[in-house]
């Protein structure tokens, strides 16, 4: 099955021919066929997904899982029906966390690979999910994440993208925050030809809080793309945004994230900041926060920076007799653990595998 | 030991130095005071080799063990190495560097540095916790990120805790006293004290008298506008504490 129709679909969930898509062109993408993903699904221990071949191993307590049905004929319901789709529905307290692994099929060929996946929490549920989504070097991944967090449940959802160097891939995670819930989410992305994410976090309900970290460690010819949206629907809402990139080689990281607080949306605490290290000359970055502010009493921050790593932190180090080379390592690392330290245990390790792949 | 000639240097186009010449002896105390602006901090910065200062002149001769090294060919590091040490007026938060593997990290490179056996951890541990007695610091300090989030007094406990494992030839401290309270100014000038010793010695820069009551020195100078104007010995701070600097820029015109 050709992905050509894809563009002409009224269901897609995003138009890939906007502005919000002018550093993301992806018309290879739709010249692909498409391949079956492979899916798993455990405790952490983990759920494989790998479309036929999608494996259920023994889930954490308190989790079920369900394939979700597409009806319909038209071309995205078809598309959809491709991919793995699977609804999963946190109803107790987790005893550990649910892995989910989403790997694209190891091929040669410039093969697409769809996965959707719905996640509810329920009301008063603290959750825990891992998802990891790999692939080989070439090929095209395109993931939704629906998210539904009800009244007074928390999640803490550690995402990781390692999808090969040469892969396109586009992913969008939507996420609903009702009254008192808490939604924790921290993204980890490594080198590819181009990763798009789409990241778009409502606060519902009152007292709703949500904490977004992301850092992507490039050092290829990669580029990635985020688009954050956080909207403030509710007032005494709160959010907590750190986007942060490691840049070296040829790399290109572009951040665009917009708060937006919705009219008598008050007391609203919201903020916001990009962070880019440039450790070559080649490297690049883009930033652009943007508020858009309907209501009257919010405390608000955004920024964005972009350096080299910083002068008197490096003298400091230097001074206490570690060498430059060392020191540039110390502080990149420090760089990069400061997107975890207030991660689960179980969090830190599902990232720590992962840096030290890297 | 610090043998001075003559230094000049400047930052980002600016002399800050004017022609400084300053000798220091293993075993000595010297306290450098002086006005806001006068060169106090650039001149422990290009000691110990900050690379945003310029030396345009001079030299900066360092004897340890009888060898000479010529400090200005020197890296940073390798200054830290051969045993100098500073201080710093504002010490640099690092988050995501634990205070405990930051020490590991440096002591280790200083050791490796001076031909020294690595030290086992438990033995190293030993000795930490043997400084943060020294200094009534809780071993919690460890497990911190360096100096993120820390107190003024705290952080300034901690660039002593540094100093002491690192038991450097040559102190140089940029107003350790600042920001720290009655109780915490007692623990900081114990700890330098503890170092003291015939073969190193210890430079402060300091604006008050309460440090040198404290840590008593052999020597005081005077900088002003990039030079040494003035020095004594411990009574010139005192005289310093009473008539203020003026009459010591006025002797200069």
């Amino acid at each position: 099955m050709k992905l050509s129709g894809f563009q002409d679909s009224p269901q897609l969930s995003y138009p890939p021919f906007s502005e919000a898509w002018r550093f993301s062109q992806l018309e290879s993408f739709f010249q692909q066929d498409l391949s079956p993903a492979k899916a798993e699904f455990t405790s952490a221990s983990h759920v494989e997904i790998s479309g036929a071949q999608t494996q259920i191993n023994s889930l954490p307590q308190g989790v079920s899982l369900s394939e979700i049905k597409v009806a319909g004929s038209d071309f995205w319901s078809t598309l959809k029906r491709s991919g793995v789709k699977y609804k999963i529905t946190i109803t107790e307290a987790m005893t550990q966390p649910l892995k989910i692994s989403i790997t694209r099929p190891s091929t040669q060929s410039h093969e697409a690979t769809l996965a959707f996946i719905e996640i509810h929490v329920l009301a008063g549920i603290k959750a825990s999910i891992l998802q990891d989504y790999s692939g080989s070097e070439l090929g095209h991944t395109h993931s939704e994440t629906l998210i539904e967090l009800a009244e007074g449940s928390t999640l803490e959802h550690s995402l990781s993208f390692k999808e090969g160097a040469q892969s396109i891939n586009t992913h969008t995670i939507t996420t609903k925050v009702a009254k008192r819930a808490r939604y924790e989410q921290t993204i980890l992305s490594s080198d590819s030809q181009k990763t798009r994410l789409d990241l778009l976090t409502e606060l519902m309900g009152e007292e709703s809080f949500a904490k977004l970290r992301s850092l992507s460690l490039l050092k290829l010819k990669s580029n990635v793309d985020v688009h954050s949206q956080i909207i403030h629907h509710s007032p005494d809402t709160a959010a907590d945004q750190l986007a942060k990139n490691l840049l070296d080689g040829e790399s290109k990281a572009i951040f665009t994230g917009r708060i937006k607080i919705v009219r008598d949306a008050q007391r609203v605490h919201s903020a916001q900041l990009n962070r880019n290290i440039l450790k070559s000359k080649k490297a690049h970055a883009i930033g652009q926060p943007q508020l858009e502010i309907f209501a009257d009493d919010v405390k608000c921050s955004h920024g964005s920076t972009t350096g080299r790593i910083g002068e008197n932190e490096l003298f400091y180090l230097l001074s206490r007799g570690i060498s430059q080379n060392r020191a540039q390592e110390l502080l990149s690392h420090a760089f990069i653990q400061e997107v975890f330290t207030e991660n689960s245990p179980e969090s830190k390790t599902f990232f720590k595998q992962f840096l030290e792949q890297q | 030991m610090l043998d001075i000639q003559n230094l000049t240097a400047q930052v980002e186009g600016t002399n800050i130095l004017h022609g400084i010449n300053f000798h220091v002896k293993p075993g000595e105390v010297h306290a450098i005071m002086g006005p806001n602006g006068s060169g106090k901090s650039t001149l422990s910065k290009v000691i110990a080799g900050h690379p945003s200062y310029e030396v345009t002149g001079g030299s900066i001769d360092f004897e340890v063990n009888r060898k000479k090294i010529d400090l200005l060919s020197l890296e940073a590091d390798e200054r830290a190495k051969e045993g100098i040490f500073l201080g710093f007026q504002y010490p640099v938060e690092i988050p995501g560097v634990s205070n405990l593997d930051f020490l590991r990290e440096a002591f280790n490179e200083v050791c490796a540095y001076q031909g020294l056996d690595k030290m086992e951890e438990a033995q190293f541990m030993d000795l930490v916790r043997q400084k943060l007695k020294l200094l009534e610091m809780d071993e919690a300090f460890l497990h911190r990120d360096v100096n993120a989030g820390f107190s003024g007094g705290e952080k300034k406990k901690n660039e002593i805790l540094q100093m002491a494992l690192l038991g450097p030839r040559l102190a140089l401290l940029d107003e350790t006293d600042s920001g720290l309270d009655i109780d915490a100014l007692r623990i900081v000038a114990k700890g330098v004290n503890a170092l003291r010793s015939k073969y190193n010695a210890i430079v402060l820069v300091t604006h008050y008298q309460r440090l040198l009551d404290l840590i008593v020195p052999d020597y005081v100078h005077v900088l002003y506008k990039g030079k040494i104007i003035k020095s004594g010995d411990k009574s010139l701070a005192l005289e310093l504490e009473k008539k203020g600097y003026d009459w010591l820029i006025q002797e200069q015109h």
